[in-house]
């Protein structure tokens, strides 16, 4: 079994291997990626765990914030990552045992937010 | 590059100053600051800090030596527009067959979309931009505004036609946006390292 922590981290690292997808951002709520970010810059933390889940009456979310490089179409490198965060997120419902008070079945929602298109070759983050 | 702003951090910005930012430009972004490469918001900065100072070096100096007090009110504004865009704005749609995933731009990403496609179409420096219209809802026509400054001596109109044509493009590969007129404002001349007879 694997908990949400362990299952963002995942995804942030899926999503950093997807063609053309240049950095990924917190997608938490505001405050908590404010006290993430102080945690980053005191070096307290790597940031490895950017793809927010939240479960809530049957409804769960995964959010994602990327950014792009300008040398593919950025819908189709959005599509990508959408895409690889659902069938990643039902792979691991079906690999894994589900958690406490979490259903597979569940109402699934991505949202994947494009917050930057950057030149091809710039600065990898 | 000196910025005359406040060293108080911005919201926008993560926690970061614009003055900061350009000290790290100047730093050749070494070393790597996590929390500002981290940034989504800083990095959209940066790009538009590095592109202007790529541009224009030759003709700020040449500014600079003709009207220091000039040069310096054009930067800062330039600057200040940047900062200006950074601000997330409204969630541009991308389609997607399948209803469960939700995927956007945001309104900062389009504008810095904007801005390459000028900075990159020779003979301009990208002033303001901004999007007329609902770009919230898939299909609806919206209006793009937008301000530069062109190098002295070359067409008004030719470069501004090139420029329409340059970020129309641009917004076909990169949005899904319905693009109707593209309005665009020379508002200044500057002087490339000779001036064109």
């Amino acid at each position: 079994m694997i908990d949400d922590l362990e299952l963002s981290r995942r995804l942030t690292s899926a999503i950093r291997a997807v063609p053309h997808v240049t950095g990924v951002y917190p997608a938490q709520p505001i405050l908590e990626a404010a006290a993430g970010a102080i945690a980053v810059r005191l070096a307290l933390r790597v940031p490895d765990v950017l793809v927010d889940i939240d479960r809530a009456e049957g409804f769960t979310t995964v959010s994602a914030h990327i950014a792009t490089s300008a040398a593919a179409p950025t819908p189709e490198t959005a599509r990508a990552v959408g895409e690889l965060l659902r069938d990643e997120f039902r792979r691991s419902h079906e690999a894994h045992d589900a958690l406490p008070g979490t259903d597979p079945n569940d109402t699934l929602a991505i949202n994947v937010k494009v917050r930057l298109v950057e030149d091809a070759g710039a600065f990898g983050g | 590059m000196t910025l005359d702003d406040t060293a108080l951090p911005e919201d926008d910005l993560d926690g970061h100053t614009m003055t900061e930012l350009g000290d790290y430009l100047d730093r050749g972004r070494l070393p790597v600051d996590p929390s500002i490469e981290n940034s989504a918001a800083c990095r959209l900065a940066l790009a538009g800090m590095t592109r202007i100072r790529e541009l224009s070096w030759t003709a700020l100096t040449r500014q600079s030596a003709l009207d220091p007090q000039r040069d310096d009110t054009w930067i800062t504004g330039l600057l200040d527009t940047i900062k200006g865009e950074i601000k997330s704005g409204r969630d541009v749609p991308i389609s997607h067959s399948d209803p469960s995933l939700r995927l956007s731009l945001t309104e900062a990403a389009v504008r810095g979309i904007i801005r390459r496609a000028g900075d990159t179409t020779g003979g301009i420096v990208m002033g303001r931009s901004a999007l007329e219209g609902d770009v919230t809802t898939r299909g609806a026509v919206i209006r793009i505004e937008v301000t530069a400054s062109v190098e002295y001596g070359r067409s008004l109109a030719a470069t501004a036609d090139r420029l329409r044509d340059r970020i129309r493009a641009a917004l076909d590969d990169h949005t899904e946006l319905v693009v109707g007129e593209i309005d665009v404002t020379i508002d200044d001349v500057y002087f490339s390292e000779e001036p064109r007879s």
